[in-house]
């Protein structure tokens, strides 16, 4: 690694200060940051450290669950009030890369860890996301694992394995940011651009809110992988039936977590359980709209078989009987 | 001075150490380089081979991904801290009667991740055991032998539990 200069922030005005300072990178668990720095495509001359700043941590609030973005995601997956009452987070969390890793890696990083793909985490390839309108090299390359859906500029996935379940979830972000803090739905937060309340340059990730009309134990997280364990999912779900208004969300399928949007499907498999055509309408719906790439068109079948998982798991239906 | 130097005060296996490290200095770097504490790996150095797995306030982190200056503090164990008044330790003992070394390059990181499941876990089965190894790569033995031996381990632990309190 090349050398830089290390602070730990003692305070949030300091972290903020150094979040919009050229040259200057902040530090969660920094398992991440540290895999760019060595691979020489991050070279700050600042590293600010926020394990002062970052709350961590899971408590009960107002009938919901706060979680602080420095909570660990070992943290999360062993949490009692997690598996208890959003489990399908709670196993997002334990699904993630190693136990090593799960000790080091936080929330917060793994919501804002950079995208997976070998083209934009190279430094010998321009590509859309450093150099808009340079083009997309894995469209004609490697691009097995890369998007779905909405894959015309940058097709590379988002990450976070966490994040479609925390959308099933309905969760809030709290943020800090050099105009104040404020309080955002995650899935905007992260899918939106700025003026329709997405991220902002210079703002921190303090946590996350999980409404009390979202938990209970009728949610589940389900990923399709090439390997048992450390391996990046081909293709997760997260449904959740203790709403109102049942959710269902996928991951690794497009730049940003994939809200399906079958509102009435879902409650009436909610209302008459998880019929075989019903299950097989909603899965259908799932994958309407993609525009896979012409190596990942195989795909479509592991985000279908993913979408299902997640619906019969939250609703506590072993899959054998269908 | 060089803003990009520390000094840092690690205490490791319970001896604590002052060294003056480079921001850049990972764990890793300042537990091979200033200690000379060459039990833990330096493999992939990304985060991926798990060869690195030291344990942070009895917990499995990877050294490569950890820097020096943030562990201060913490209490850090490696491989070298397992056996105790030269003794080796009952995982490692198991170890070596499993035959779960061949090259041994490995065997470290496994150690250090096996002995907080045992630590932690005594009921734990073959399933836990596997999901507790996930994150350490082995390219000799095929992995039985290691599943083994801390199959083995644990189940020298209960039976030891149940003739001290046979009721």
């Amino acid at each position: 690694m090349r050398r830089f200069e290390y602070r730990i922030a003692a305070g949030l005005d300091e972290a903020l200060a150094a979040a919009s300072r050229p040259g200057t990178v902040l530090k969660a668990g920094g398992v991440d940051l540290l895999d760019r720095m060595k691979e020489g495509i991050e070279r700050p001359a600042l590293v600010v450290g926020l394990q002062q700043v970052l709350p961590a941590g899971v408590a009960e609030e107002g009938g919901g669950l706060v979680l602080g973005a420095g909570t660990t995601l070992a943290e999360l997956e062993r949490s009692p009030l997690l598996r208890e009452r959003a489990p399908a987070l709670a196993r997002a969390a334990g699904e993630a890369a190693t136990p090593q890793i799960r000790e080091m890696a936080t929330l917060g990083g793994n919501l804002l860890q950079m995208p997976r793909c070998l083209y934009l985490r190279s430094r010998h390839y321009p590509c859309e996301a450093t150099d808009p309108g340079g083009g997309c090299p894995a469209r004609e390359g490697e691009h097995e694992t890369h998007a779905l859906f909405e894959n015309e500029g940058c097709s590379a996935v988002h990450p976070s394995n966490v994040a479609p379940a925390l959308l099933a979830l309905e969760a809030e972000a709290e943020v800090a940011g050099p105009g104040g803090g404020r309080h955002v739905g995650l899935a905007a937060w992260l899918g939106a651009g700025a003026e329709e309340g997405g991220r902002r340059p210079g703002e921190i990730l303090l946590g996350l809110r999980l409404p009390g009309r979202a938990l209970g134990d009728r949610c589940a997280h389900a990923e399709v992988r090439a390997r048992q364990s450390f391996d990046w999912p081909l293709a997760m779900a997260a449904a959740n039936f203790n709403l109102e208004q049942p959710r269902l969300v996928l991951g690794a399928v497009a730049p940003r977590p994939w809200p399906v949007a079958a509102p009435e499907l879902l409650r009436e498999i909610r209302e008459r359980g998880p019929e075989a055509e019903l299950l097989e309408r909603l899965v259908t719906r799932a994958a309407a709209g993609a525009t896979p790439l012409p190596g990942n068109a195989w795909r479509l079948r592991l985000l279908r078989a993913a979408a299902r998982r997640a619906v019969l798991q939250a609703l506590h239906v072993a899959e054998e009987t269908w | 001075m060089d803003r990009r130097k520390r000094v840092v005060v690690l205490r490791v296996n319970g001896e604590v150490h002052e060294r003056l490290v480079r921001s850049a200095d990972t764990l890793l770097d300042v537990l091979r380089g200033g200690l000379g504490l060459t039990g833990t790996r330096r493999g992939c150095d990304l985060g991926t081979c798990g060869c690195c797995t030291v344990q942070v306030d009895g917990r499995p982190r990877l050294a490569c991904l950890t820097l020096a200056a943030e562990v201060e503090g913490s209490e850090i164990r490696t491989v070298e801290g397992l056996a105790r008044d030269g003794r080796l330790a009952p995982l490692q003992q198991c170890w070596i009667e499993a035959g779960a070394s061949q090259c041994g390059f490995c065997s470290p990181g496994f150690l250090l991740a096996a002995d907080r499941l045992v630590r932690e876990e005594p009921e734990a089965g073959r399933e836990r055991i596997r999901e507790a190894l996930a994150g350490n790569l082995c390219r000799c033995t095929g992995f039985v032998k290691i599943l083994d031996a801390v199959e083995a381990c644990l189940e020298r632990a209960r039976a030891g539990r149940r003739e001290e309190s046979p009721a």
